[in-house]
């Protein structure tokens, strides 16, 4: 009934020597590359090392379907941005409401597909052997919204082909051989007035395509808009309900044909929910009828990379052991 | 008018990023730290001196994040892991775990000491409770207000604390004040808390935020002066200001921070006149965007120099 996964990027650096992989620091090669001590294969064995390890420890908490913790990027949009055409790389600006902070790409021509920027990490994270794995992309809407648009200065001929890019990634997960893609939407509860236009963005960058896609909003109310979600053709919504409670109701009342996620840890507070409280709200779930829903994603609220790495550690585990207290099984077996 | 100065941190020299290291691994004690911290302030202050600013900072050599350092000085925090800032930076965390208490005055040593060592005046640096709330994980009070208001009585206390030291500035950093809209509230009145009474000029940093989302509403934190960004962001946001009339003190930042690139002296005064077309000259000081310790040393000395002289070309050019 239920499937446990992450939202978006994960902690890169591990401290807690339970978790990750002795000897594996990204931080250090990062900066020893930058200082052009070592290679760009050199940094990129570190980079693997590091996907491997955080496959690990979602295999090893639990998790139904893993990620490659985007360990590549440091936000949802800019290496996006770097893999296509009409991008720039602006000035830094914060990261919605959070101490993170990202350079904010510029649209100076026309948008155009040139090669995917995740598929590549998909195949890897895929044939690593460690799980299912469920890739994320930033969605039509959002993207355009990330950046300044100096190019098209209208809207309509902006999201259009924005659209037409996540389009190409997610036609070349299909064909990396993607079941699912999480596609992340945090501009749509902050944009109740152009929910329209997000609508026909996403509509245009997923219909037809060969891959189930899970929309997921956070940091974000959708009780205002919740109508409109329902309208995507995509299958499944999830949004923040921990700390946007009102979110849980307004998925619940979602039609029956949609799947859902239900972001039931805040991935931002090092507050660790106890297992009690994330049960009684699968109860409740259950209660509404999950079972019948096409899918039903719990997550954590947000991206876990807000965290420290044994802090996101602790909110996975948790994540999977309420989900296995309510089902009566062992962990690792949801 | 058009005073210069600096946001707050400059790069630590390798041979303190090596001291910091050491004493992390137990190889050098506390004193032999403060002793290696205390070489690279008075290099700093040396510098800014040569350089010909105006008004100093201490450059921050004694501290790592702006925020954990005073909590490893606060009862009732603890700090956490590693969490990301931007690109590959990170800190650690602090978590408030308890109730919040300053048993003892965490700047006014420091500040005294480096205050000896020039005639120039130094800045007085302290997190404002709003950010230090903000950037700290929060396990123990109820609400946000909670904590910030719990946070504005220590910082008053640490404030007042520097003035009593004979602080003239007293810099009360709030970056993290431009996050959300809805709380500036909040921020304002918590800075009422640490500001009352206050005879210093005060001074509050806010950065890289949206700042048409707080404005005007931003011109009653209760500082004398408000120091804002505007060299990442090509002085884009400096229309922001025009209306309505900008009526507080502002340090306008001429230097982009997150650069390698020198800027040119031509496009500091290109900057600096861009600014002085929409703030009153009369309530104008010059400095960098931000913090400048994410450069090498010799790029924080480069782009201040390029400052301090555009600055002059600017003020013969305006016959001051």
């Amino acid at each position: 009934m239920f499937q446990t996964t992450l939202v978006g990027n994960q902690p890169k650096v591990f401290e807690d020597p339970a978790c990750g992989a002795p000897g594996v620091n990204l931080r250090l090669a990062r900066n020893r590359f930058d200082q052009g001590r070592i290679t760009a294969a050199e940094l990129e064995d570190v980079v693997r090392a590091t996907i491997r390890a955080t496959l690990d420890d979602q295999a090893r908490a639990g998790l139904d379907w893993l990620t490659d913790g985007r360990i590549r990027w440091d936000d949802p949009v800019t290496p996006f941005a770097a893999a296509h055409e009409g991008f720039t790389i602006g000035g830094l600006i914060r990261y919605f409401d959070n101490n993170v902070y990202y350079r904010r790409p510029t649209i100076a021509g026309p948008i155009r597909f040139v090669r995917s920027a995740v598929a590549d990490d998909y195949r890897f994270a895929s044939s690593a052997g460690r799980g299912r794995v469920i890739p994320s992309v930033c969605g039509p809407f959002s993207l355009a919204k990330f950046c300044v648009d100096e190019y098209y200065h209208k809207e309509e001929a902006l999201y259009a082909d924005c659209a037409a890019l996540v389009r190409g990634e997610l036609e070349a997960l299909a064909d990396a051989g993607a079941d699912w893609v999480q596609l992340d939407e945090p501009y749509l509860g902050r944009c109740p007035d152009e929910i329209d236009a997000a609508v026909t963005a996403i509509s245009a960058a997923t219909i037809g395509v060969d891959v189930r896609v899970f929309v997921h909003t956070y940091f974000c109310p959708i009780e205002g808009i919740g109508d409109h979600l329902w309208r995507l053709p995509v299958h499944a919504i999830g949004a923040d309900c921990a700390t946007v409670p009102g979110n849980f109701e307004a998925l619940i009342h979602g039609p029956k044909t949609m799947g859902r996620g239900f972001g039931l840890v805040d991935a931002r507070t090092t507050r660790l929910e106890t297992a009690d409280q994330i049960v009684r709200q699968l109860e409740r779930l259950a209660a509404a009828g999950a079972a019948d829903w096409p899918a039903c994603f719990i997550t954590p609220s947000a991206a876990l990379e807000f965290l420290p790495y044994p802090s996101a550690i602790a909110k996975m585990r948790r994540l999977v052991a309420a989900v296995c207290q309510f089902l009566g099984v062992a962990c690792g077996a949801s | 008018m058009l005073e210069t100065t600096s946001v707050g941190s400059f790069p630590k020299p390798d041979y303190l990023v090596k001291a910091r290291r050491d004493r992390q691994q137990g190889k050098v004690s506390p004193d032999e730290l403060t002793t290696v911290e205390r070489r690279a302030t008075e290099e700093w202050i040396r510098i800014q001196e040569r350089i010909g600013i105006d008004i100093l900072v201490h450059g921050e050599m004694e501290r790592g994040d702006m925020t954990t350092f005073f909590a490893e000085l606060l009862d009732g925090y603890g700090i956490s892991g590693l969490v990301r800032s931007y690109g590959n930076r990170y800190y650690r965390k602090p978590i408030i775990q308890s109730t919040l208490s300053r048993p003892r005055p965490m700047t006014t040593d420091w500040h005294c000491w480096v205050q000896s060592l020039t005639t120039m005046p130094v800045k007085g640096m302290l997190t404002g409770p709003y950010t230090m709330c903000d950037w700290s994980f929060d396990e123990h009070y109820p609400s946000r207000r909670d904590a910030v208001l719990a946070l504005a009585e220590i910082v008053r206390d640490e404030a007042h604390d520097l003035e009593a030291a004979g602080a003239r500035y007293i810099q009360i950093d709030e970056p993290a004040i431009s996050t959300r809209p809805d709380e500036i509230e909040l921020a304002i009145e918590a800075m009422e808390v640490v500001t009352a009474g206050l005879k210093a000029t005060t001074i509050s940093h806010i950065c890289y935020g949206d700042f048409a989302m707080m404005y005007p509403r931003i011109l009653d934190l209760p500082v004398d002066m408000l120091d804002l960004e505007f060299a990442n962001s090509q002085f884009a946001n400096l229309d922001i200001f025009r209306k309505p009339k900008f009526t507080k003190r502002i340090s306008v930042g001429v230097i982009d921070v997150h650069s390698h690139v020198i800027e040119t002296k031509g496009q500091v005064k290109d900057g600096i006149r861009r600014a002085l077309d929409v703030f009153d000259p009369a309530l104008v000081w010059i400095d960098p965007d931000c913090g400048l310790k994410t450069r090498t040393p010799q790029e924080a000395i480069d782009k201040l120099t390029v400052m301090v002289e555009a600055v002059k070309e600017i003020k013969q050019e305006m016959g001051l």
